[in-house]
């Protein structure tokens, strides 16, 4: 299916290195698989100069050299092909299940998203652990996985003052979306859980669990089961859910 | 066989002591930080003077200097601020190739121009490749030297370069070539993408505007103190993809200039990016240090960018001259 007007993408510079091709401006799966599709094409045709092609929520990024193409002659080059985007492709992808202790010391914002959002804590952590959530984009600073979309009724905006340090592991939320800390941060988001397993390794390529397009189910599990994670639990971990 | 490995000893680490290169270009994708050096025009030029490959491991040095031994004769130079840079206690050239033999001492004293300094060892450091790089991401205990700032004690080895450094002799950079950061010159930007989100008088006082660079900034991002900006509805974006140069501007006004080891998305508005030959300038600063901000078009930029490099290929043509084992 071709988009029928022709309004997406819009193009705009992103400093003198990168062209940023916005599409609609909201949260949704068939937007991200326009992106991709975009992106496919873009590779396809192996524009000299383009190094690297950057997929987010409703805009691909796209990196190119300035001495070998500029950015007016960049976006000729994109107007030629993108008649043809479309939201109906095939990506590739897997559903990875990890391991969440929900709430309590390891969920800080679970009894406040609970009152904000009228419901028991038990039922937000139901709410959270429900579906599969499908991944956006990888970004931010090592590999954390922008999944969505969560329920409703748990959307709030970020917190107004973020923390100064959220662990690695952490399962947090922020509007539609929920991710995972792949290492300590600052983070203005809601903390709801934590997760001991390892979704990003800078030894091994590709150094992440996750690729956009994947899926996330978070699988609920008890305190005790984190704290006595190791490398023995994982591999069955993996062996049970993620083979 | 003898080694084909030298090295050095750090006898004082200095304030922030690491190895860097150009960063990891390609594994952004994976939601990885490009970091690598701050100061990419000063860190190019150091390689090159000694011979090296311009994306070569070299080490950036922060405000305090490092001291350290040579324990093998070699060649060096050392480019960016000037941190009164002495070899065996006496002063030495910056931009230059300089001989050290073995046992001689490389230290620092007082801050005269900039904040970094690079110093690139012909043949250049040898340190494990993590993602396509050898640069330090020590917030995430990965790349250059254990994923560390250096420590009294460390010993940092470097490769045997592939010609004889005695064909280094002389090189020196010609001063018009040499970047001033002691010149108070403005920052230039590209404004967007979200100008549309603020209110216009915030636009028009950012954008002519004198900040200062706060304590509270690292390798990681810069924070601004000034003009708070108003946005007209809330700070919060969809997040997308930043570059190093990215000024983002969060609920609380205050502007950040992301750097070499910022992260490779964010969900603020940005106002606006720094164009890639001004950020060695940015990167020079240091807590308190005034940043007058000047607006630029994309054809100025990528006019700039292109003379930058077409500077930098020229002075690599001298590398083709060396005659190499």
């Amino acid at each position: 299916m071709s988009i029928e007007n022709n309004q997406y993408p819009s193009y705009y510079p992103m400093g003198d290195r990168a062209i940023v091709a916005q599409f609609e401006n909201f949260i949704s799966i068939d937007v991200s698989r326009k992106i991709q599709s975009f992106l496919y094409m873009i590779k396809k045709q192996d524009i000299k100069g383009v190094m690297e092609l950057l997929p987010a929520y409703n805009n691909l990024t796209i990196v190119y050299n300035p001495v070998i193409i500029k950015y007016d002659e960049l976006i000729m080059e994109f107007k030629k092909i993108e008649k043809d985007i479309s939201d109906d492709v095939k990506i590739e992808s897997k559903t990875v299940h990890i391991p969440v202790a929900f709430g309590g010391e390891y969920g800080l914002d679970i009894d406040e998203i609970a009152e904000r959002s009228d419901l028991t804590s038990t039922e937000v952590i139901k709410k959270l652990q429900s579906k599969s959530y499908y991944v956006y984009m990888i970004g931010f600073i090592a590999g954390y996985p922008y999944c969505g979309n969560i329920d409703e009724k748990l959307r709030f905006k970020r917190r107004s003052n973020p923390r100064m340090s959220v662990k690695k592991g952490t399962v947090q939320i922020a509007d539609k979306q929920v991710g995972i800390f792949t290492m300590d941060a600052p983070s203005g988001w809601h903390i709801v859980g934590w997760t001991p397993m390892e979704v990003f390794n800078p030894h091994h390529l590709p150094p992440g669990l996750l690729s956009a397009g994947d899926y996330v189910k978070l699988e609920p599990v008890s305190s005790d089961f984190v704290k006595t994670w190791d490398k023995e639990k994982e591999k069955e971990w993996n062996r049970n859910w993620n083979m | 066989m003898e080694s084909q490995l030298e090295y050095v000893n750090i006898l004082k680490p200095g304030l922030l002591t690491t190895v860097q290169d150009l960063g990891r270009r390609d594994y952004r994708i994976y939601g990885v930080s490009v970091s690598g050096v701050m100061d990419a025009l000063s860190f190019r030029l150091a390689n090159t003077l000694v011979g090296n490959d311009e994306n070569d491991a070299a080490i950036e040095i922060t405000m305090m200097g490092p001291t350290i031994k040579f324990e093998t004769k070699t060649a060096f130079s050392i480019t960016g601020g000037n941190l009164s840079p002495k070899l065996n206690g006496k002063s030495i050239d910056m931009w230059k190739v300089i001989f050290a033999k073995a046992g001689d001492e490389l230290s620092f004293g007082k801050y005269i121009s900039g904040c970094r300094s690079y110093i690139a060892l012909a043949g250049g450091v040898n340190v494990p490749v993590v993602m396509g790089s050898r640069a330090t991401f020590t917030r995430g205990h990965y790349g250059g030297y254990m994923g560390r700032a250096l420590k009294r004690g460390d010993k940092l080895y470097f490769n045997k370069p592939d010609f004889n450094i005695k064909q280094l002799q002389g090189r020196r950079l010609r001063t018009n070539d040499i970047p001033d950061f002691g010149e108070e010159r403005p920052i230039r930007f590209i404004l967007g993408p979200h100008i549309e989100r603020f209110v216009n008088k915030s636009i028009e006082n950012f954008s002519n505007g004198t900040y200062s660079l706060s304590n509270a900034s690292d390798r990681m991002g810069y924070r601004l103190e000034g003009e708070q900006l108003i946005h007209k509805d809330g700070a919060d974006i969809i997040s997308d993809f930043i570059t190093p140069g990215t000024i983002q501007v969060p609920g609380n006004g205050y502007p950040i200039i992301h750097m070499a080891d910022c992260g490779t998305s964010g969900g603020y508005t940005k106002i606006g990016v720094v164009i890639t030959t001004d950020i060695p300038y940015v990167a020079q600063k240091k807590p308190g240090d005034k940043i007058k901000f000047q607006v630029c078009d994309i054809n100025e930029a990528q006019n700039e960018y292109r003379k930058i490099e077409k500077m930098l290929y020229d002075i690599e043509l001298n590398n083709k001259l060396l005659s190499r084992n």
